[in-house]
């Protein structure tokens, strides 16, 4: 069996040997939990969306003396908090927040904290999504459906679903891509339409 | 091919990429669509654990993407760079091996230089000391050398004479075990 480490810890090994390529990738995974940590401190999307940003830039620029010892994401965490907690001493307003601890980050449901800050509108839209989401899971044909559900909710890893399954990894693998795949669309359309 | 990729990258959501898949991966043609892909990924996995958010249509990937691009590379990002600043700093910093071996000769002829005065002490019968090779002048003509040569080879057959004539008188010794030393340095045939 192939030893497999976290894909952050392979992306960020990536990242240090010039591919950068593998920090759009971390980026992207982690820009909407970060906008709406920032958020959560300087309360504005746009300022936040600088702040993050910032972070990023930070980030790749002390990549090469991360050693790993956290996790990147706490540690993109802790970065992110640092320069929101910057920006508002420089700005000379009072952080109106509870203190965050890096700690936390992976235990911090940020979208629940988002919601106090969220407009109306932006709160309804995001539960259309919501919506969206779990209708599509609904109509999955019971195979992807059951992979899908023991890896994002039961947090299963591809052995034991096969295991669960009573099927190859390989299958596993395929039916929870072609589950995501049929829920791709849901999600597109409304990035691209709200 | 963008099938396999966008699988690839579905299973890297769930870290069930080996070392190996990545390394595909990301020599792959990771275009805008399979970055769009990994995008719907991560909000549908955020929608479903933390529900969805207004971000979750914005994406900063490309401004910090081309952020990034417009950085100075740190040499420990780029391989093909670090080997050239190791090449050039080998240059700089390591001699060339001649440049150790010439150093080392030139050492040497300074120690010569400056021990053998050192190492000669004068006679304890008041004769001149040997004459040094730092003493020699080398800038003589070769006539000038040629002349000195001459007078130091018959300084040397006077003193051979001299000390035969003197030693070689033990020889007339009526002790017949003891042979003179000098009738053996000398090539006379007896």
């Amino acid at each position: 069996m192939t030893t497999k480490k976290p894909s952050d810890q392979q992306l960020v090994e990536r990242v240090k040997k010039g591919d950068k390529r593998a920090f759009d990738l971390l980026v992207i995974k982690y820009q909407q939990r970060l906008l709406i940590l920032a958020n959560r401190f300087v309360k504005n999307e746009a300022t936040a969306q600088d702040i993050v940003q910032e972070a990023f830039i930070k980030a790749y620029k002390a990549l090469p003396k991360f050693r790993g010892d956290s996790q990147f994401y706490t540690w993109i965490y802790r970065i992110t908090a640092n320069t929101a907690k910057n920006h508002l001493s420089s700005q000379s307003r009072k952080a109106n927040t509870t203190d965050i601890l890096p700690e936390d980050a992976e235990f911090m449901d940020v979208a629940q904290d988002l919601r106090t800050v969220d407009s109306p509108e932006a709160m309804a839209t995001a539960e259309i999504l919501e919506e969206r989401v779990h209708d599509a899971i609904a109509n999955l044909p019971k195979d992807l459906k059951t992979a899908l559900w023991l890896r994002e909710f039961d947090g299963l890893s591809y052995e034991e679903i096969a295991e669960v399954m009573n099927c190859p990894i390989g299958t596993v693998r395929s039916r929870i891509f072609r589950a995501r795949e049929a829920l791709e669309t849901v999600i597109k359309n409304y990035q691209e339409n709200g | 091919m963008t099938q396999n990729t966008r699988e690839t990258l579905s299973a890297l959501m769930d870290d069930e990429l080996s070392e190996f898949e990545l390394r595909q991966l990301l020599k792959s043609d990771l275009d805008q669509d399979n970055l769009d892909y990994w995008r719907s990924m991560n909000t549908l996995r955020q929608t479903l654990s933390s529900g969805s958010s207004a971000f979750s249509q914005i994406d900063l990937s490309q401004a910090i993407h081309d952020q990034i691009e417009q950085l100075d590379t740190p040499a420990q990002f780029s391989e093909p760079a670090a080997i050239a600043n190791e090449a050039t700093g080998s240059a700089t910093k390591k001699a060339p091996w001649w440049a150790l071996g010439s150093g080392a000769v030139a050492a040497g002829i300074l120690g010569v230089a400056f021990l053998l005065p050192q190492m000669q002490q004068p006679s304890l019968d008041g004769a001149a000391p040997m004459t040094l090779i730092s003493e020699v002048n080398t800038d003589s003509a070769p006539a000038t050398v040629a002349a000195n040569a001459e007078i130091a080879v018959e300084n040397a057959e006077e003193s051979l004479d001299f000390y035969l004539a003197t030693h070689g008188q033990s020889g007339t010794l009526p002790q017949p075990s003891i042979q003179s030393f000098a009738r053996l340095a000398s090539f006379e045939e007896e």
